[in-house]
């Protein structure tokens, strides 16, 4: 086994993590992350835009099954209040200020005895109360051997539609965990290591987390709402993502399939 | 910073009452009797993530934030049903369950402030006939029944709840609602542009749109902020204390008073009776490393949520409480109809406060067949995009099977019909008590502490199930009347969708046909009360915590005065009540 790339750890060590964390290599192969990074892309196509290996998939797996090789409090939930993205608001105006917050999502919350318990079953697997729990990191090693195996040339050569017939050869379950682990990657906040330079949200039109500015201040009289980004009135500006025609004629199926109705 | 699990007075050592749960049921019972001079200890299962809960400086400064993944994906404040799942059935044709729906049955968070903090504390009272329904209705194989305390009684509490906590609202707006004695305590705050398209199209149909009656505060109120409309809100705790918990306004009141000792990550287990089971003598916990603990007081209280107090009377002894043969029966959820608007532009859901607008045509009348019995109709904005994502994943799947099609997938992400373009109105419905839907105790499967877990014995009866086929017609017109290109109504899931649990220690006026009397406290176990949703005889059509806390602190009142339970209403909110 070898160790994931050493410039993918030092970003999730960067983004996620205090001094207290020494963060371990997941046990994926070179050729394991380079199927997980082509299965990714087959989940969220790159074309002008960034599919699922930019949007930061391989980082984000690589920090949730490295969670408990730390020293500190495992990397399952950033803590909180407020990430730094957001400054506060002027109380007169509504506006953002020059005033930032300090990052409580740089360090991890400390897990309960139960919380733990279940975090390191589901990463690691073991003895449940009610059976053996195969954990992520053992899924994802079989996984993606499975789709090696399936695989007609190594993984980095493989051609989008070759690894479609991948993607598709595999087992539901696992399908369907890759689609979440991917989408989570896309667009959970940084701090979990995907998301890189919030592309995951810029790709989707999500502002993200907002505090603590908001989106409407009581000035002590009225609400004042943020003119770019109102909550009580239409968006400024144009659309910039309309309906297209595929996804019409795919929500048309829905409501059709569902027994819906069309406006 | 290390989490306290100790908080309030730690140097108390000797209890009036235990309150076992410190959620919405819980926190006003613990300030009533602590600002009355009783000693309380509380104790909660789940950790504590309000750091300074106890501090009279400021408020707490909340570990919750706007992270998707942490609260909705990895269950932050949820249970972790690997370790402590419940298990399902519909019927005892099941057999012990059913092993597909193993895990997070309709649990509600565990967590110091409990439910109360996940909830967008939606507070809309019962209407008065609401309480009746045991005289007004007649429907085979349900057990409706009417409440032991009636609307004017409980009247007074739910205005002093709405004081304590903070409510906003508007009287008068929902035209169907009960007499009240005071306005609310704040006005409403802003409204979401989704909700005024549809309340263009309720309007258009001759419906009444109203402010929805929430805790959160419009104004800054008690020293906690307005709120700023972060958007993340149904299904998040308020990382800024402009929600008003019964956590951040009543529990903190009563650790403020010196009465008053809550300890974090104390899970009860027993509770221990004298011969006779007459009286409750001690209750056993399991603290945060795992070590047994034993508590005694003079008088205990249940609040741990309808499934857990069940579970814990049957963990300790089956009889126990249970000469009626009811605990843990009568269960009840919310039925939900849920439909979904898409709206050709992006009507910015995932703004404000979810639900900032509601409307209660659909909540009908007894006996009209005109206007079956349904419930309020919340306007809803979208989610985010880790949900949304699932989302499409299940449509995608659903549609075709063969093959994952990433390309259309990726569309839906930045189109987003299913976030940023769609308005989601939710009935929540009565639900006709049945005294087969229950909770017992599942015969294998276990927690990480060995324990026999609850299991969880449900059918829908056809009277909702009937309003929900009625009223399905009545959301589509409305989303249609409001612009909206695509309406459905969503399909319904193995489980319930609503986390509103009632029922399991029915409250009534007999000790054969109830578990607990019209104080809260059991027939058959002279110190043991209940102040939680498993008091409601029946579930109303509206969102339930607004009556658990006007129950839990006539509950709690009664305690302090049988005879004369109103007599312990304070005339102002938590920080009059801190000052006196």
């Amino acid at each position: 086994m070898i160790r994931l790339l050493a410039g993918t750890v030092a970003l999730v060590a960067a983004r996620g993590c205090g001094d207290n964390h020494t963060l371990a290599q997941a046990e994926l192969t070179d050729e394991q992350l380079a199927m997980l990074d082509k299965l990714a892309d087959v989940i969220i196509p790159p074309d002008d835009t960034p599919g699922g290996a930019q949007l930061g998939t391989r980082a984000y797996v690589a920090q949730l099954v490295a969670a408990f090789d730390v020293t500190g409090a495992p990397a399952i939930y950033c803590d909180g209040p407020f990430s730094d993205r957001n400054p506060f608001p002027d109380l007169a105006t509504g506006l953002p200020t020059q005033s930032f917050p300090d990052s409580d999502f740089a360090r991890f919350a400390e897990l309960d005895r139960v919380t733990f318990e279940s975090w390191q079953l589901f990463v690691l697997g073991g003895d449940g109360p009610n059976g053996t729990i195969v954990g992520l990191r053992d899924q994802l090693v079989a996984g993606l051997n499975a789709a090696i195996a399936t695989a007609s040339s190594p993984a980095g050569s493989l051609t989008a539609k070759q690894a479609q017939f991948v993607f598709d050869a595999l087992p539901a379950d696992f399908q369907s965990l890759l689609i979440d682990l991917v989408t989570e990657a896309a667009f959970s906040a940084p701090e979990y290591g995907g998301n890189p330079e919030l592309a995951g949200w810029q790709l989707v039109h999500f502002e993200g987390d907002s505090l603590p500015l908001g989106y409407s201040v009581f000035n002590g009289l009225v609400y004042v709402e943020r003119p770019q980004h109102p909550l009580s009135t239409a968006n400024p500006g144009a659309d910039p993502d309309p309906i297209t025609s595929d996804v019409d004629s795919l929500l048309k199926t829905v409501v059709s399939v569902l027994g819906g109705r069309l406006g | 910073m290390t989490r306290a699990t100790v908080l309030g007075n730690t140097s108390l050592a000797a209890f009036d009452t235990i309150v076992i749960g410190s959620g919405a049921g819980g926190g006003p019972v613990a300030y009533v009797l602590a600002t009355n001079g009783k000693k309380v200890l509380v104790l909660e299962a789940g950790p504590n993530h309000l750091d300074g809960l106890d501090s009279p400086d400021a408020p707490p400064t909340p570990r919750f934030s706007n992270d998707e993944l942490k609260i909705e994906r990895r269950n932050f404040i949820e249970v972790q049903a690997s370790v402590e799942p419940r298990t399902w059935r519909t019927t005892t044709s099941d057999g012990d369950r059913i092993d597909a729906l193993t895990g997070n049955v309709q649990a509600l968070p565990k967590t110091v402030g409990g439910g109360c903090l996940h909830a967008d504390l939606k507070m809309p009272r019962f209407e008065p006939t609401d309480f009746q329904f045991g005289s007004l209705l007649d429907v085979p194989g349900a057990t409706f029944a009417d409440w032991p305390v009636q609307y004017d009684e409980l009247e007074p509490f739910y205005a002093w709840g709405e004081r304590l906590l903070g409510v906003q609202g508007l009287a008068g707006a929902n035209p169907f609602e009960g007499p009240r004695s005071s306005d609310y305590p704040m006005p409403p705050g802003a409204p979401m542009y989704g909700g005024l398209l549809v309340g263009a199209g309720l309007a258009s149909l001759g419906y009444t749109m109203f402010p929805y009656p929430t805790a959160v505060n419009s104004v800054p109120y008690a020293g906690r902020p307005a709120c700023n409309d972060c958007g993340f809100c149904s299904g998040y705790p308020c990382p800024t204390n402009a929600k008003g918990s019964t956590a951040v306004t009543m529990l903190r009141a009563a650790l403020l008073s010196g009465n008053c000792q809550l300890r974090a990550e104390t899970r009860a287990v027993k509770l221990l009776a004298n011969g006779a089971g007459s009286a409750i003598t001690g209750v056993s916990c399991i603290g945060p490393a795992g070590d047994v603990e034993t508590y005694t007081a003079d008088t205990y209280v249940l609040a741990a949520s309808p499934i857990e107090d069940a579970r814990l009377l049957l963990l300790s002894d089956p009889s126990l409480g249970n000469s009626s043969g009811l605990v843990g029966r009568n269960l009840m959820f919310h039925y939900q109809t849920i439909s979904l608007g898409i709206f050709p532009e992006r009507v910015h859901g995932y703004r404000g406060r979810t639900v900032a607008h509601g409307f209660a045509d659909f909540r009908g009348k007894p006996n009209d067949p005109t206007r079956p019995l349904g419930g309020i109709t919340e306007i809803s904005g979208g989610g985010f995009p880790i949900g949304e994502a699932a989302f499409y994943k299940r449509v995608l799947n659903m549609l075709s099977s063969e093959s994952w099609n990433g390309a259309l997938f990726k569309q839906l992400m930045r189109q987003s019909p299913g976030r940023d373009r769609v308005m989601v109105l939710v009935i929540q419905a009565e639900d006709a008590p049945q005294a087969t839907n229950r909770v017992d105790l599942d015969p294998a499967i276990v927690d990480l502490d060995g324990l026999p877990v609850p299991r969880v014995t449900y059918q829908n009866h056809a009277f909702e199930v009937g309003t929900g086929q009625f009223y399905e017609p009545k959301l589509l017109d409305v989303l249609i009347a409001s612009g909206c290109k695509y309406a459905m109504i969503a399909p319904r899931d193995a489980l319930p969708g609503s986390q509103h649990v009632m029922g399991t220690l029915r409250g009534g006026t007999s000790a054969t046909s109830s578990v607990t009397d019209p104080n809260g406290r059991f027939w058959d176990v002279g110190n043991l009360f209940a102040s939680d949703g498993a008091i409601f005889p029946t579930s109303s059509g509206y969102n339930p915590t607004m009556t658990i806390v006007a129950m839990a602190l006539r509950v709690a009142a009664a305690m302090v005065n049988p005879a004369s339970p109103a007599s312990v209403i304070t005339p102002g909110g938590v920080m009059a009540a801190r000052a006196r």
